[in-house]
């Protein structure tokens, strides 16, 4: 390779701006930085936006720890992506990356093992997450531990399509660790089905002595759980939580294999109400940890309308 | 080891189980709950009741490590 020169200076290969095309709002100098004038390869530093326009699915790896760690990147959108079927797909795509939002507006299944798993984990700016039209986790740690974070500064999310986790560790820590959740963030609307083995455990499981917004939350729709640790420590140590509610839940809503689903369901919290239908009083002091379900001085209200 | 009391109760007409009990509650039933000893999780009670023989987490484990395992028939 030629070395430039200008008198004695030496002029690094690098050191002008390519002209390429940009692809999904990144061009070449995006990625990789120029060398300076010691030769020394820079960080880039201009920031930038993905937007992935046109996808529609990924495949096997597609994405699999592309830009972790990456600094330059401000948001991300998939907006035409409707399912991840390819195996790691967006595994760790923006670990610990410097990302503030990321859009998937019309996602609607992950279906693949690891497809998501970690795809945002231990970023420190992000806000905003949309996931408006994800129905369906089917994939063995499909969104396992994909915003969680040690800071925390979530206040932006949608989830209210989301209707069926089946696989085990689904949603398993999805958003472990996000203390700024919005107290508006107070439902799953049309959750109707956990299956998985831990599909969501530690879905919204805090540090310790965190403090935290969410004050209730409810499940409307809920009729199905039956993954062993389907919900363990689902809402460990939200200490502002008081209500929680299962409007829809059935006296064969566990199956018959385990009774385990709810036994540390608000560990480290104390005087939280869980409500039920009026015809669960039997079911429910059947399971594991009942009636503390792992907090301290919980109150079971049986005082929802009956569901059968 | 231990036992905790609870209280099952009726307000209103509608029934609540806590660990104390309200002002104008009409109590339904006290009951002794089992939980496992400082430090450990009952995770799943015996059928027959023989405490022996219940599961139990260890000390400084948790319940991430329980799960379920898949066991796929090919048949």
């Amino acid at each position: 390779m030629a070395i430039l020169y200008l008198g004695n200076q030496r002029i690094a290969p690098m050191s002008v701006e390519t002209k390429e095309a940009s692809k999904y709002g990144a061009t070449i100098d995006n990625i990789l930085g120029n060398v300076d004038a010691n030769g020394v390869l820079q960080q880039p530093t201009e920031k930038f936006d993905l937007n992935f326009a046109g996808v529609e699915d990924l495949a096997e790896n597609a994405l699999c720890y592309k830009f972790n760690y990456n600094a330059q990147i401000k948001s991300v959108k998939f907006p035409d992506l409707k399912q991840i079927s390819g195996l790691s797909a967006l595994n760790s795509t923006f670990k610990q990356s410097s990302i503030e939002s990321i859009e998937f507006p019309l996602l609607e299944t992950v279906s693949s093992t690891n497809g998501m798993v970690e795809v945002c984990s231990y970023n420190n700016v992000l806000t905003k997450v949309n996931l408006s039209k994800l129905k369906t986790v089917s994939g063995s740690n499909g969104c396992s531990s994909a915003f969680t974070g040690r800071i925390g500064l979530i206040n932006t999310v949608d989830l209210s399509s989301l209707e069926t986790v089946s696989g085990s560790y689904g949603c398993y820590r999805m958003f472990q660790y996000q203390i700024s959740l919005p107290a508006t963030f107070n439902s799953l609307p049309k959750l109707k089905t956990i299956s998985g083995s831990n599909a969501m455990s530690s879905f919204l499981e805090i540090g310790s002595g965190k403090s935290n917004n969410i004050t209730s939350f409810s499940f409307p729709m809920l009729d199905t759980i039956t993954g062993g640790a389907a919900m363990a420590y689902f809402f460990r140590n939200r200490t502002s939580l008081q209500h929680v509610y299962f409007n829809a839940i059935k006296t064969t809503s566990f199956g018959g294999t385990y009774k385990t689903q709810f036994n540390t369901l608000v560990s480290g919290i104390t005087g939280c109400t869980i409500h039920f239908p009026s015809n669960m009083e039997e079911t429910i002091s059947d399971l594991n940890g009942y009636p503390n379900f792992g907090g301290t001085s919980t109150v079971l209200a049986y005082d929802l309308p009956a569901t059968e | 080891m231990y036992i905790e009391k609870a209280y099952k109760y009726k307000i209103n007409n509608t029934t609540y189980v806590a660990a104390s009990l309200p002002d104008g509650a009409e109590v339904l039933e006290e009951m002794n709950i089992l939980y496992a000893k400082e430090g450990y999780t009952l995770i799943k009670k015996s059928d027959n009741e023989d405490i022996s023989t219940s599961i139990w987490l260890k000390e400084g484990d948790s319940q991430d490590n329980y799960e379920e395992k898949e066991i796929i028939d090919d048949e």
